[in-house]
């Protein structure tokens, strides 16, 4: 395995040292965001406590699909997801991952040979070897992010027809590409999406939310009509398993306008909307996704954010940003502390329109723009997690749509619980 | 473990008219009591609570004490005579897997509404008896110097009115 930023521990606070700083936050969530962060690798003999019969491995995510070498997730004790990071011998990281072991009858986390925690495999949802009516994989269909059932229903992003338009952390681009070239298929059949679904749900107790997403389709009579249009396909197909109302579901598009809006939330049955801003400063933004710089703007990106509160209403709303990317050289922020006040500032101001901000912790992918670029430290992310969670709060915003369990991806949401 | 449920009190946790209260503190050190309708014991003799409700002010205090390793009180009475307080730190909270699922469908077979939100495991710490009767017969042996003087009389004959 490479390491890209092998002193990084003689650069930065260590955990134990956070944990003494942070005595407020619950040491679950400041792991769990580390995991993150650094990622983490299987010992042999975590390896051998995997079963893919019985736990969860493969996956098919926007970057493409996963194989049994990793797994999809971990839950801690306290039932914290870890929802990203597992890598293995091959890959580039920043810094020296976690290592998942296998000790004395337990799974834990360990870093030089100490215990952290312990740690259980996200476990394989009983669809996965079934097979839809036209032959699909329902594996290929649906992933199960813990209790999410993730709809990826268009794995290639417009923004990378645009020349230097991708957004240069994302990784998404040169899958999509590739596989466009290859003539493979990019889209999910609606009917497949309704069959896996229906499956899916026969295994009781197990999944609180359906949530899809694609990759940015820019074409339509309006500017993204013809996403719009893929959304509505499974959106009004699915609805029809569930009572009137009874869609738990999120999803998140590229931004719409208010008749895009109000379509999604009249015709799919949608009620909570997300569209990712990704970068919470204009300027930054600009530099760092130039392809919605350029199609939508900062500016109308936040316009639409808060027309989707007055189709969806307040807190019904939100945007995720992934963290650290506004700090990459040479035009992102100087210091972290800038970072956080810039960062903590924008969230205030869609807070104020009702608009939740939800916090990614960025992992530099290896096939992006900014795969020399490392991500900031532990503590950054501690002090957004607690800074995004208490303007949360404060504004009377509840995380519940993207909490532990719907979500399990943003450590400020994991702060929510209490 | 230091402390173990008697089957009798297994019984009292398990049953399905039994009271139960969980008792807590938030972040704030304010106080919660309120009452459970599932507990249980799982087989390494802790106490598992069922929480139905995702937005309770003591499911947030539940996942604190877990955290921050604070003490909750989960008090039982059968309504019978037998009553009794565990006390315990939640060691874990149980969201998914093959158990939750196995309770999930019993407990949503029970009935419909039943949704179930996670299971927290308590390791117990100290059992306290509430039974009246055992408490009042215990400060009667121990504490022959409390209670009032008119008692203890000989005979209820000196009581009543010259
Ligand atoms: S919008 Fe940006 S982050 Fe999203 S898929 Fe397209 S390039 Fe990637």
């Amino acid at each position: 395995m490479e390491v890209r930023y092998s002193d990084w521990r003689s650069k930065e606070e260590s955990i134990d040292k956070l944990f003494e700083k942070y005595p407020d936050i619950p040491r679950f969530v400041i792991l769990k965001t580390d995991l993150h962060r650094r990622g983490y690798i299987l010992s042999e003999r975590a390896k051998e406590q995997f079963n893919p019969e019985i736990h969860h491995g493969k996956g098919i995510h926007l970057s493409g699909e996963t194989d049994d070498t990793t797994v999809e997730g971990l839950y801690l004790r306290d039932g914290t997801a870890v929802c990203n990071g597992c890598v293995t011998e091959d890959d580039v990281v920043v810094r020296d991952p976690y290592i998942v072991d296998y000790i004395d009858g337990k799974l834990v986390i360990t870093d030089q040979g100490r215990i952290y925690e312990e740690a259980e495999f996200w476990y394989k949802p009983d669809y996965y070897d079934k097979f839809t009516s036209k032959g699909t994989p329902m594996w290929k269909v649906l992933n199960a992010r813990g209790h999410r059932l993730d709809a990826d229903l268009n794995q290639y992003c417009e923004f990378w027809d645009i020349p230097g338009g991708g957004c240069k952390y994302c990784g998404i681009g040169v899958y999509g590409m590739n596989e466009k070239k290859c003539g493979h298929n990019l889209r999910v059949d609606p009917e497949d999406v309704y069959e896996t679904l229906r499956e899916a749900l026969k295994q009781r107790g197990r999944y609180l939310q359906f949530r899809a997403t694609q990759g940015s389709l820019l074409g339509g009579k309006e500017l993204l009509d013809e996403e719009l249009e893929v959304y509505l396909a499974t959106f009004s197909r699915i609805k029809t398993l569930f009572k009137e109302n009874g869609l738990k579901a999120t999803i998140n598009t590229t931004a719409m306008n208010v008749r895009q809006l109000e379509r999604l939330r009249d015709e799919g049955g949608v009620t909570y909307y997300t569209s990712d801003i990704e970068v919470l400063d204009k300027e930054k933004f600009e530099w760092i996704c130039p392809g919605k710089a350029k199609v939508i703007g900062y500016d109308g990106w936040k316009k639409r954010l808060y027309d989707a509160v007055d189709v969806f209403g307040k807190g019904h709303v939100s945007t995720d940003a992934v963290l650290g990317t506004e700090l990459a050289t040479p035009k992102g922020f100087r210091t972290e502390d800038e970072a956080i006040a810039a960062n903590l500032r924008e969230t205030e101001e869609l807070a104020k329109h009702g608009v939740i901000v939800l916090d990614f912790v960025w992992r530099v992918g290896e096939n992006t723009i900014f795969k020399n670029q490392k991500s900031p430290s532990l503590d950054y992310y501690i002090r957004m997690a607690k800074g995004i969670n208490e303007i949360r709060e404060s504004y009377g915003l509840s995380a519940y749509f993207a909490d532990y369990q719907r979500s399990g991806n943003q450590p400020s949401t994991d702060l929510a619980r209490i | 473990m230091s402390v173990k449920i008697t089957d009798k009190q297994k019984a009292v946790i398990e049953g399905r008219k039994s009271y139960k209260s969980v008792a807590t503190i938030s972040r704030d050190g304010e106080l919660q009591l309120t009452t459970y309708r599932y507990t249980g014991v799982d087989e390494n003799g802790n106490l598992l609570i069922y929480q139905l409700i995702e937005t309770t002010r003591t499911n947030k205090n539940l996942t604190y004490a877990l955290w921050f390793e604070k003490d909750v009180l989960i008090s039982f009475s059968d309504g019978e005579g037998t009553e009794f307080t565990v006390k315990g730190v939640p060691v874990r909270n149980i969201v998914a897997g093959p158990f939750f699922e196995k309770k999930y469908r019993e407990l949503n077979d029970e009935d419909f509404e039943n949704d179930l939100v996670s299971i927290y495991v308590i390791e117990p710490s100290g059992i306290i008896e509430n039974n009246y009767e055992v408490l009042r017969q215990r400060e009667r042996n121990e504490w022959g110097i409390l209670g009032h003087m008119d008692r203890d009389l000989v005979s209820k004959e000196d009581l009543k009115d010259a």
